[in-house]
């Protein structure tokens, strides 16, 4: 459990008690106060009372599964009175060509969603008016996605205003140009378009009715319920057909993806304005997500200057609202919106964005949406622009659950070496909401030269085991990095103009740390493999079974297992639906019966080993080579780590050999142990049985209460056995550093982590001296985290959340200043937030 | 004595003669005698009762479910020792202590080995048997790792139970030699004789089961160096200078060599002259037979013969003799380290022509072996030198 590190976790109030208020909407927005985003502050009153209460622990949520892993924090909302309507994503400013076009789409008041954010005390705040049902369609769709789409208006782009929704890609690609045409003419509402700008964009919500809160078994239950594996899959492709051919008459112009199954084509939902989305993803949208954030990071990268090495900070949202389609049964239409501050993604050319993700990802076509320079100067006063990128997918309800479990899983990997960025995760399935944070900003890091750092919490990457009573007291792993090694790229591969050199760097640690076994048996009982590519993003996505992984299908291809009498074979049974990060690669020792039949209990060592790869040229590496370089390693990392493979191997070698060094003698110690227990107690047999005395004999069994010889000696290796056991718990260093430090703040904090951190691989003799010197401290320290982890555990999340004191949320203002200009507004906001408190407390309808 | 060869003449031993004089009047003053005290040798039920007393304090710390620890006497610490002219080097009464407990990774091992030796220890002594520290080695040599983990704990048993090792039925094979003028019997019965011209005796295992020691010597010869010792022997050192006892603990002396060392001081009473080289390590050596050794500080009182004189070869002496400088060998970092340890030793301050000696050196920043007079003549040690040092007393 994550529970300590976790920022999902963090209280609704925020820093000091106080909930962040919407100037801080980027850094210390927590779930509730995102919700909130994009209702009138009645709605918002009506539809967070159940939150809140689940907050306090007066109405306990019942249950955790599903999308999120139960380390995070999980609010559902769920609307039970009547169905849950799509939720509003807040747009870009309506061009004036289409100001009048808006109040004519049926489905957007677009007043009333306009203003769905939370504003300043003092401003209207309209009851958002009822959902106006669809028209009834006056003639069938047209199956000709080409036939439908020349009946379409032309497209208007031109008139776009510098801060309206772009909307590009579609029409690049022959043939689909038609489909884009037809978005104008579909009767979705425009989104709202006339918000002012804020620093976070607010997701997609477009309730009319509270939610109730529900449990994250009970998102599944509905997940499955509209069609998940529970499903019939023969009335899913015979409600599906259906909707193809007559249900979506204005939207099914593209058709869907040849033998995928599935919808891969949208039309734009608004019936004529350029600004909504239109999307073309010819893969699952859980690969859209993924290349997108790649390559947003990749540009944020280059943007921040990846010579200084510095860590990117920043947040970012994701969320994916499914509802359920009208037109097509057994799916769910599903708007996915990317979100994060303007500031990151300064720069950014949609132009270029479009087709070089169209690289990967054919025929797609998202709405970028952000506030120009200009509207933030004149309305926030922030003066941060927020981006937002939206894109739609109708999905299988199975499917968006597995999306949703890879982008989770992505997500994870991501901040396990960026630790300064934050993902904000949202899904919400027909009004169920499910809400993980994704961060590892206060956690240990293992600083590396290229501007990422590893985070070296061993709850990331195995679950914590306990023996007996006793918890682990050490949390950490301690990497051994292997010597960097440059990769040779097959001429065929590299193309023209590919200038640069590809390094790889591996590093390996065994968890948990060697020490935590030193009285325990030692087993390495599996093998987990990381493949990082440049500035620290995953080269292969979660579940995926591309070629990149090839090379790592001979289990002895880089590591000699024999040299340590171990026999890996591949492990390719992990789940996607777990709280740990998901190695790409992952091998388990193949054992005897015996063996497990033994050990069915311990869960053993996993030995990580973390290939990072980096691109080097002599020149500052720019955003499309970066881009170039990702999409070679990602089809071609197996032929190029062939290539190499002899000084692959001897990298990885070197670095898994330190790292085993630690676990032989940890092995070693354990040996030693039961070697010199086993002789204590066989030599106290021998005198007491061995003795003439029977005064001594008597004193020595009424000691241990034994009747006779035997059973004493029985209780005495049991007695020896349990003091060691407790008296030998090991101590780890790097906690213990922390903790004698003097209270900082949390960036402080961090900072001494990261110098912690690579001080002690650096020098690890002197850890050890230091290690004798602090070793009460941090058997203390260890005792109280652990308590301090059972009383997060048993409180409720949001519970142990209110139990923090400082506030780790990044600010998104550019300075990264926490003073900013908008601080009245927050502390009006906040006033706001507390008088809205009284009335969640007060009893209200039933959910 | 009938096996005694003809030496020099009665009036050869005159100052040797007058030493033992003054050793015996200063016995009789009670300045020289040990007071008593120290270990004593304990029966073999008071050792078995002491090794269930340990037992069972570790039985009600596991009882009690506290991790046993043994509580032994800090005997490599300066801190623990103190300096008495008449003993030599000993321990102090409330000297401080280390643990060793089972629940620490590093000491958990030296825990076991303990109760390991203790066990063999009370069915040595259950069984009125002996095992050398060597034949424990060998029961389990894998776990016990090698020799001087075995000497070291047994040394660390003898402390803790304040028994000597004797005692505890153990021995060890003994390294020295014995030669002159000297005839016992041995425990089992066995008569030795240890004039017989070139041939030592080796020293015997158990020193306390020797008896019936005869012996005409004049004095008591400690030779450093196996060696130097050959060497005096194939020189007929012994004969010519009839009656005297030569012994040699073969380098650093083992607790036998030690032992026959003080028993034929206790018995005799006569002088006791050490010949070793003239560096550091050799004044160390005639140190431990002397004042005794930090280590066994413990067993003081069975182990030291503070009427020890140093015979040669001195420092000053190489000066005095001419000896060639190209014979000498420069004092190494090592050995002055050595020589400053030395001379910081409490005993030093007692010993003020030792200082000297030492200073002579430490200012030559030379050494010299034994085997340096051979440059002068052959048998320039056994003809020359030490005739004269025994006849015109030029000990100190």
């Amino acid at each position: 459990m994550e529970l300590a590190t976790k920022e999902a976790r963090r209280s609704p109030l925020g820093s000091r008690g106080k909930p962040p208020t919407s100037s801080r909407a980027g850094a210390g927005r927590d779930r509730s106060t995102w919700i909130r985003a994009g209702r009138s502050a009645e709605e918002t009153r009506r539809l967070e009372q159940p939150a809140l209460s689940d907050t306090l622990g007066a109405q306990p949520t019942r249950s955790l599964n599903a999308f999120v892993s139960p380390n995070s924090c999980k609010t559902l909302l769920s609307a039970p009175e009547r169905p849950a309507f799509p939720t509003p994503r807040p747009s870009p400013p309506v061009p004036g060509w289409l100001a009048h076009d808006s109040p004519s789409c049926p489905r957007d008041p677009a007043g009333a969603r306009a203003r769905r954010r939370i504003l300043p005390p003092g401003l209207p705040r309209p009851r958002p008016r009822p959902r106006p049902r669809p028209r009834p369609r006056p003639r069938p769709q047209p199956r000709c996605p080409h036939a439908a789409a020349q009946s379409a208006p032309p497209r208007r782009r031109d008139k776009a205003g510098p801060g309206a929704g772009t909307y590009l890609g579609a029409e690049r690609r022959p043939g689909r140009r038609e489909c884009g045409g037809r978005r104008r003419t579909a009767r979705r509402p425009a989104h709202p378009s006339a918000h002012g700008p804020s620093r976070l964009p607010a997701p997609p919500h477009r309730s009319w009715r509270a939610p109730a809160v529900r449990g994250l078994r009970e998102v599944r239950r509905e997940v499955r319920r509209r069609g998940g594996p529970m499903g019939g899959a023969g009335a899913r492709g015979r409600e599906e057909r259906r909707a193809t051919g007559r249900g979506r008459r204005r939207r099914s112009t593209s058709g869907r993806a040849a033998g995928s199954g599935r919808r891969c084509c949208w039309c734009c939902r608004c019936s004529s304005c350029c600004r909504c989305c239109c999307l073309r993803v010819m893969e699952c949208t859980a690969v859209a997500v993924c290349e997108i954030l790649k390559y947003l990071i990749i540009h944020w990268k280059c943007e921040t200057g990846t010579s200084k090495g510095a860590l990117l900070e920043g947040q970012l949202v994701i969320s994916m609202e499914a509802l359920n389609s009208k037109h097509q049964a057994n799916t769910l239409h599903c708007v996915t919106t990317i979100a994060s501050a303007g500031s990151i993604y300064g720069g950014l050319v949609l132009k270029k964005f479009l087709k070089e993700i169209q690289s990967v990802l054919p025929g797609f076509s998202a709405k970028l949406n952000w506030t120009s320079e200009e509207a933030s100067c004149s309305q926030d006063i922030s003066g941060v622009t927020p981006f937002q990128m939206i894109f739609e997918v109708d999905e299988k309800p199975r499917t968006l659950m597995t999306d949703s479990l890879v982008i989770k899983n992505f997500l994870h990997k991501i901040v396990m070496v960026h630790p300064k960025i934050k993902f904000n995760f949202t899904v919400k399935v027909n009004g169920v909401l499910s809400m993980e944070v994704f961060g590892t900003k206060n956690e240990p890091t293992l600083n590396l030269s290229n501007g990422i750092a590893l985070v070296i919490s061993c709850q990331h990457y195995v679950r914590r085991p306990r023996f007996g009573t006793a918890e682990l007291l050490c949390g950490r792993i301690r990497p051994v990095l292997g010597p960097p090694v440059v990769l040779c790229i097959p001429g065929d591969m590299a193309g023209p103009g590919f200038s640069g050199s590809l390094t790889l760097t591996p590093a390996a640690a065994l968890c948990p740390c060697p020490k935590v076994f030193s009285n325990q048996l030692n087993r390495i009982s599996s093998v987990s493999i990381f493949l990082y590519g440049p500035s620290g993003l995953p080269l292969i996505l979660p579940s995926q079974e591309p070629p990149t992984t090839t090379v790592f299908k001979d289990t002895s291809y880089f590591i000699d297992w024999k040299k340590y009498h171990l026999c890996m074979v591949p492990n390719l049974g992990l789940s996607l639906d777990r709280d740990l990060v998901l190695p790409d690669v992952s091998y388990q020792v193949e054992s005897s019966e015996g063996d497990q039949s033994q050990n069915m209990d311990f869960q053993g060592q996993t030995l990580l080993l973390f290939l990072f790869v980096d691109f080097h040229s002599g020149f500052p590496v720019q955003q499309t080579e970066l881009w170039r370089v990702h999409t070679l390693l990602t089809t071609h990392l197996s032929a190029i780590l062939t290539e190499s493979h002899s000084v692959v191997q001897d990298s990885v070698q070197v670095a898994v050999d330190q790292a085993l060094e630690q676990h032989h003698q940890a092995t070693k110690d354990h040996q030693k142990l039961q070697v010199s227990l086993s002789v204590a107690v066989n030599s106290i047999m021998s005198i007491v049985t061995g003795s003439t005395s029977s005064s001594f004999r008597k004193i020595c069994l009424r000691a241990l209460q034994a009747a006779d010889t035997q059973e004493f000696g029985t209780k005495l290796h049991k007695s020896f056995h349990e003091i060691t056991r407790h008296r030998l718990l090991p101590y780890c260093s790097c906690e213990m550093k922390q903790q004698l430090l003097p209270e900082k703040n949390a960036e402080q904090s961090t900072e001494d982590a990261h110098e912690n951190s690579s001080l002690e691989l650096l020098a690890g003799t002197s850890e050890q001296v230091e290690n004798k010197r602090l070793k009460r401290g941090c058997l203390r320290q260890g005792m109280e985290e652990t308590r301090a982890f059972h009383s997060a555990r048993t409180r409720s999340p949001s519970e142990a959340a209110a139990c923090r004191t400082k506030p780790t949320g990044a600010s998104l203002t550019p300075g990264g200043s926490r003073g900013s200009p908008g601080d009245s507004l927050e502390d009006s906001l906040w006033q706001q937030e507390v008088s809205n408190l009284s009335e969640w407390l007060s009893p209200g309808p039933e959910p | 004595m009938a096996f005694a060869p003809m030496g020099p003449e009665a009036s050869f031993f005159a100052v040797v003669d007058q030493h033992k004089a003054s050793l015996l009047a200063t016995l009789s003053r009670g300045g020289g005698e040990p007071a008593g005290g120290g270990t004593r040798l304990a029966s073999s039920s008071e050792v078995l009762a002491s090794i269930e007393s340990v037992i069972q304090d570790i039985i009600t710390s596991v009882a009690r479910n506290e991790a046993p620890a043994f509580t032994i006497d800090n005997r490599s610490s300066w801190e623990n020792i103190k300096f008495e002219d008449s003993v030599g080097l000993q321990m102090v009464s409330h000297c401080t202590t280390r643990k060793i407990k089972s629940d620490s990774p590093k000491s958990v091992k030296n825990f076991a080995l303990i109760l390991k030796i203790l066990s063999m220890i009370y069915k040595l002594v259950q069984s009125n048997t002996y095992a050398t520290k060597r034949d424990i080695y060998y029961t389990d040599s894998q776990l016990f790792g090698n020799q001087t983990v075995v000497d070291n704990i047994i040394n660390d048993i003898s402390c803790m139970l304040k028994v000597p090792r004797m005692s505890l039925h153990i021995l060890s094979t003994s390294k020295g030699l014995i030669a002159g003028n000297l005839r016992y019997m041995e425990e089992d019965g066995t008569r030795v004789h240890c004039t017989c011209g070139s041939t030592a005796v080796a020293v015997p295992s158990n020193i306390q089961g020797i008896q019936n020691l005869i012996t005409d010597a004049k004095f008591l010869l400690i030779v450093e160096k196996d060696a130097t010792f050959q060497r005096l022997l194939d020189d007929n050192f012994c004969n010519r200078m009839s009656p005297c006892i030569m012994v040699t603990g073969k380098g650093v002396p083992d607790l036998n060599t030690r032992l026959l060392v003080k028993k034929l001081w206790d018995t005799f009473h006569i002088p006791v002259f050490a010949l070793v080289d003239a560096d550091p390590h050799g004044i160390e050596i005639m140190c431990i037979y002397k004042y005794g050794s930090k280590a066994m500080s413990f067993e003081a009182h069975n182990l030291t013969v503070p009427a020890i004189r140093w015979l040669g070869l001195l420092p000053s002496d190489i000066k005095r003799l001419n000896i060639p400088r190209d014979t000498l060998i420069p004092l190494t970092k090592r050995d002055q380290m050595k020589l400053d340890s030395v001379l910081k030793r409490p005993y030093i301050t007692c010993q003020p022509f030792w200082r000297k000696e030492m200073e002579i050196m430490a200012d030559s920043k030379m050494k010299a072996e034994i085997q340096a007079l051979t440059f002068l003549s052959s048998d320039y040690l056994s003809r020359v030198y030490l005739p004269n040092k025994l006849k015109f007393g030029g000990w100190i």
